[in-house]
């Protein structure tokens, strides 16, 4: 907008100077020499087109004009003219005027000359392959021919060599702050071409074509971007739940994700409000959902501390709509917005610019908060699942998953639903409780370890005899003396020792300590989840996982319990339940996905 | 009954081969007999469900 006003001024000044070009035509002069008239001198004569009458009147009028022209210009303006153009000031006002019309006559006509060449040489192409002409057919049509042909040449005024440039008024700096509305709207879209085609340019919305480096430059952006969590259902690739997406094109959840962005779009504009940036403030007053507030007067800057409680929850289930679509798309427009408010300002609040750097905040806020909430929902999924697992067992679990939701978005608002975000966090939990586990084993393995290396002294050392005899050592060891057993026994049952507490953790996976058993029923979970999502809620799946259970039992009569548990004493709902579920052909069983889903299945089950 | 046949047939086949990160093939002896035990609960709820009793 600067530049624009700045090309205004200038604009303005080269239309006050040109207000003072001498503008001569070949023919005559138009008027008189202080008007300023744009000037044209055609190469051929029209009076060659013209018919006679024609020509008797043109001359006519031209001697008219000439006289009128002669009767407002001095002679020292002539003389002035000629001088610029380097021509002979001597003669009076009627000879000068012809010199003055033939130069620029001459003058034009070189100018045609050079187009004309110009035009030869594009035609004729260059060997330059830098040099790329394009001939457009719509220029000679729309051009009239005769415009096109014809040379120009314009004099200056003899003032307006000696004319400055009106001293510009030192402009006040002020904070420049514009309203939304100020914003210009994106430019129309350009013309179709003949065939009716239309050229535009797409940007993708994925670059991050950051080129102020104030994202670069933000603790933390790096660490989110890189987040399991924070990853959206574009950016995180196929996901086990996200076997609904189908659905999530429907109307519905089209219309959702449209409410959701807006309460996002309110809650952004209040949290913009508190910081009081001046362009921002004004967002306070259009709240509907929300509470009112007072804005800041002064630009303060956000702070998260102030953003009270029921702002967050009231938009909690909408911050995360498609796994926080909604909001990456809302504060995409702000930020746009953001950057034009701050124009050439940059970060500097004192001259108006700062409003990036608030939208920037304001998003790193409520992305940290998002996180937290899908968090906190997947924390007490899984307390839920591994209650039910540690109280009523597998089938207590089988229970519950097979009543759980199954969704592909987070925007439940309880707790209890099986979604990819609880799979994200599963994995985090895991990730962690290896690490203290791995802690407490190295512990271990460190308690073991000293006693010995403290040992350095080894007792079985002393026992030797050595002797020498005909040059040779000789080293003996006396297992009937006293000393020798009892130090022997000693080390034998420190072996032993060792050995149990080597050997114990390895030959059983579960581990005595808490951490290893919840490390182990978190990684079932886990896998448990990971093949729920594999196999629908229905037949297929419900046989699947019994056959596994039938597999896992070790004994027949057990088998036979499960499976007239599981399908019951009526041999219609068994049998076709049985005959349903399977839909494998043998013939295509080498590559069939399915089967390979259950051998995983099997092999985590049997494991 | 045929999720399990067809599961023994996988096991069979050289199929899970193609997959090197599978160290635990399928235990097809345990299928079969979970499939026969599965036939022979068919067949009894079969007789059951026919109504007819054993002769002793």
């Amino acid at each position: 907008m600067n530049s624009i006003t700045t090309r205004t001024v200038r604009l303005l000044a080269t239309l006050a100077i040109a207000s003072l070009f001498l503008i001569i035509q070949a023919h005559a002069f138009l008027s008189p020499l202080p008007r300023p008239r744009p000037f044209l001198v055609p190469t051929r004569s029209t009076t060659s087109r013209s018919s006679e009458t024609d020509q008797g009147i043109n001359d006519a009028a031209a001697a008219a004009e000439d006289e009128s022209l002669l009767k407002s210009v001095t002679k020292k303006q002539l003389q002035e003219l000629c001088q610029q153009t380097s021509l002979s000031d001597k003669g009076t006002k009627e000879v000068m005027l012809k010199r003055l019309r033939d130069h620029a006559a001459d003058q034009a006509a070189l100018e045609h000359q050079r187009s004309l060449e110009r035009v030869k040489r594009v035609e004729e192409g260059s060997d330059d392959p830098k040099q790329r002409y394009e001939i457009t057919n719509d220029y000679e049509t729309d051009v009239d021919e005769e415009d096109e042909d014809a040379g120009f040449f314009y004099f200056n005024t003899p003032e307006a060599i000696n004319v400055t440039k009106p001293a510009e008024k030192p402009r006040k700096k002020e904070p420049v702050t514009w309203h939304s509305s100020a914003i210009s709207a994106p430019p129309p879209p350009t013309e179709p071409n003949e065939d009716g085609e239309r050229v535009v340019q797409i940007y993708s919305t994925k670059d991050q074509n950051d080129m102020t480096g104030i994202a670069a430059a933000q603790p933390g952006q790096a660490a989110l971007g890189g987040d399991a969590l924070s990853n959206t259902v574009s950016s995180g690739g196929a996901q086990p739940w996200d076997m609904d997406q189908s659905a999530t094109t429907s109307e519905t959840s089209s219309k959702e994700m449209q409410e959701a962005k807006e309460k996002v779009i309110e809650l952004v504009q209040a949290l913009l409000a508190m910081s009081g940036a001046p362009a921002f403030v004004g967002f306070a007053e259009d709240l509907e959902n929300l509470p009112a507030f007072e804005a800041p007067k002064e630009f303060v800057g956000f702070n998260p501390s102030q953003v009270p409680a029921e702002f967050l929850t009231a938009s909690s289930q909408a911050l995360r709509t498609g796994r926080g679509q909604a909001l990456q798309d809302v504060l995409r427009q702000f930020e746009m917005q953001g950057i034009g408010q701050d124009g050439m300002a940059g970060d500097k609040v004192k001259a108006g610019g700062g409003h990036y750097r608030e939208v920037c905040k304001v998003r790193a806020f409520l992305e940290g908060y998002r996180r937290a909430e899908v968090r906190r929902l997947a924390r007490e999924t899984t307390a839920l699942m591994l209650d039910k697992l540690v109280q009523e067992g597998v089938e207590g679990l089988d229970f519950t998953l097979a009543s759980m939701t199954r969704s592909s978005d987070d925007t439940s608002d309880h707790a209890g639903e099986l979604n990819d975000s609880l799979l994200d966090y599963l994995n985090d939990a895991i990730r962690q409780q290896e690490k203290k586990v791995d802690q407490i084993v190295a512990a271990k393995l460190d308690k073991l370890s000293p006693g010995s290396a403290q040992n350095e002294y080894d007792p079985i050392e002393g026992l030797w005899n050595v002797t020498s005899e005909d040059g040779q050592r000789i080293e003996s060891i006396d297992p009937n003396d006293k000393n020798v057993q009892r130090v022997l026994q000693e080390e034998f049952k420190k072996e032993e020792y060792m050995k149990a507490e080597m050997v114990s953790p390895t030959s059983d996976s579960v581990g005595d300590s808490a951490p290893e058993q919840l490390l182990l029923l978190l990684t079932l979970l886990r896998e448990r989840i990971k093949a729920e999502a594999a196999f629908a809620p229905d037949e297929k799946g419900r046989n699947l996982r019994l056959l596994a259970y039938c597999l896992r039992v070790s004994t027949d009569s057990e088998r036979e319990q499960l499976i007239l548990k599981d399908a019951g004493n009526s041999l219609d709902v068994s049998n076709s339940e049985l005959e349903n579920s399977v839909c494998y052909a043998y013939g295509s069983a080498t590559l069939d996905p399915t089967l390979t889903v259950l051998l995983a299945f099997h092999s985590v089950w049997i494991r | 009954m045929e999720l399990i046949s067809s599961s023994i047939e996988y096991g069979e086949s050289t199929s899970h081969q193609l997959q090197p990160a599978k160290t635990h093939p399928l235990n097809v002896r345990l299928l079969r007999s979970i499939l026969d035990l599965v036939k022979d609960l068919h067949e009894r709820q079969s007789f059951r469900a026919s109504g007819v009793k054993a002769a002793n």
